[in-house]
């Protein structure tokens, strides 16, 4: 079943995500950006399998899927760089 | 006088498929939440990254096992709350009441996890005065946690329709409604808590 898929991949997903937030303490700078920057990408990959599969967004009119494709997308742009201009 | 011609068979097909779940007020209002939230993350980002060292230094004393066991219960609390509404829709709602009742069961499991977590840190000394992450880490966990209590309400209302009989089959839409909004408190966390617990 589709949402079954999805509930398991959002399962391993935060796993994956809890394992390397702890790897990544005590790295050097750059990886630790590195994986800051795969952490939001993750995040945002995992609100969008919720937007589009547990609410639907996926199966709606055109317009409600790109607003939610596009808070996605736009968020984790924003996030991103955000990050990114911080000093390491 | 022509006969008009035959309506195509796949516009209408796709019609049926796109299909608006809920209603478009609970869209407006989530849409509206989740851009209000979009905000409180960049927020806390553009100012962490004019005190990155603090920062990361009071973030290590969040407890990640207990934030990664949280979005756990979320997400199988969403999980739960989608195929509950499937079953109302395919016109088999037996296992609805359960499905709500289990996801109702997690969401008090994280409000549960979150009093602990608000216990340790006060116990710890550290409050909302303590520095920037702790005023972040509080308000914008606090503000999810309330969603969290009216989603629990919501869930409780959920199960109580779905045991009546017929359930869904004249009107999925108050289910659906009640749905999307327990999902994007799912949604919400699930970028909360990287952002908070993870990303340092």
């Amino acid at each position: 079943m589709r949402i079954t898929a999805v509930w398991l991949l959002l399962m391993l997903a935060t796993a994956l995500s809890w394992g390397s937030g702890l790897a990544e303490s005590g790295g050097p700078a750059a990886w630790r950006t590195r994986i800051g920057t795969g952490l939001l990408c993750l995040a945002l990959f995992k609100a969008r399998l919720i937007l589009m599969h547990f609410m639907e967004a996926g199966r709606a009119p055109p317009f409600l899927r790109w607003i939610a494709e596009a808070w996605a997308a736009g968020l984790c742009a924003a996030l991103v760089l955000l990050y990114r201009l911080a000093p390491a | 006088m022509r006969a008009p011609p035959p309506a195509p068979a796949v516009p209408r097909a796709a019609a049926r498929q796109q299909r608006l779940p809920g209603e478009a007020g609970v869209w407006a209002f989530v849409f509206g939440d989740m851009m209000v939230f979009a905000l409180f993350f960049c927020t806390y980002l553009f100012y962490r990254g004019q005190q990155v060292q603090t920062f990361r230094a009071a973030q290590a004393q969040l407890d990640r096992n207990l934030g990664a066991f949280n979005t756990l219960l979320l997400l199988t609390s969403s999980w739960l709350v989608a195929d509950a509404v499937h079953a109302l829709r395919a016109g088999s709602p037996g296992r609805a009441p359960r499905r709500f009742a289990g996801a109702a069961l997690c969401a008090a499991g994280f409000i549960a996890a979150k009093g602990f977590e608000y216990r340790q840190k006060l116990d710890a000394g550290l409050t909302p005065a303590s520095s920037d992450f702790f005023m972040y880490y509080f308000v914008f966990t606090g503000i999810h946690l309330l969603h969290v209590l009216v989603g629990l309400a919501v869930l409780l209302w959920l199960r109580a329709a779905s045991r009546r009989p017929g359930a869904g089959a004249a009107d999925l839409r108050p289910f659906e409604n009640g749905a999307i909004y327990w999902h994007m408190v799912d949604l919400l966390w699930v970028v909360l808590f990287p952002l908070l617990y993870l990303v340092g």
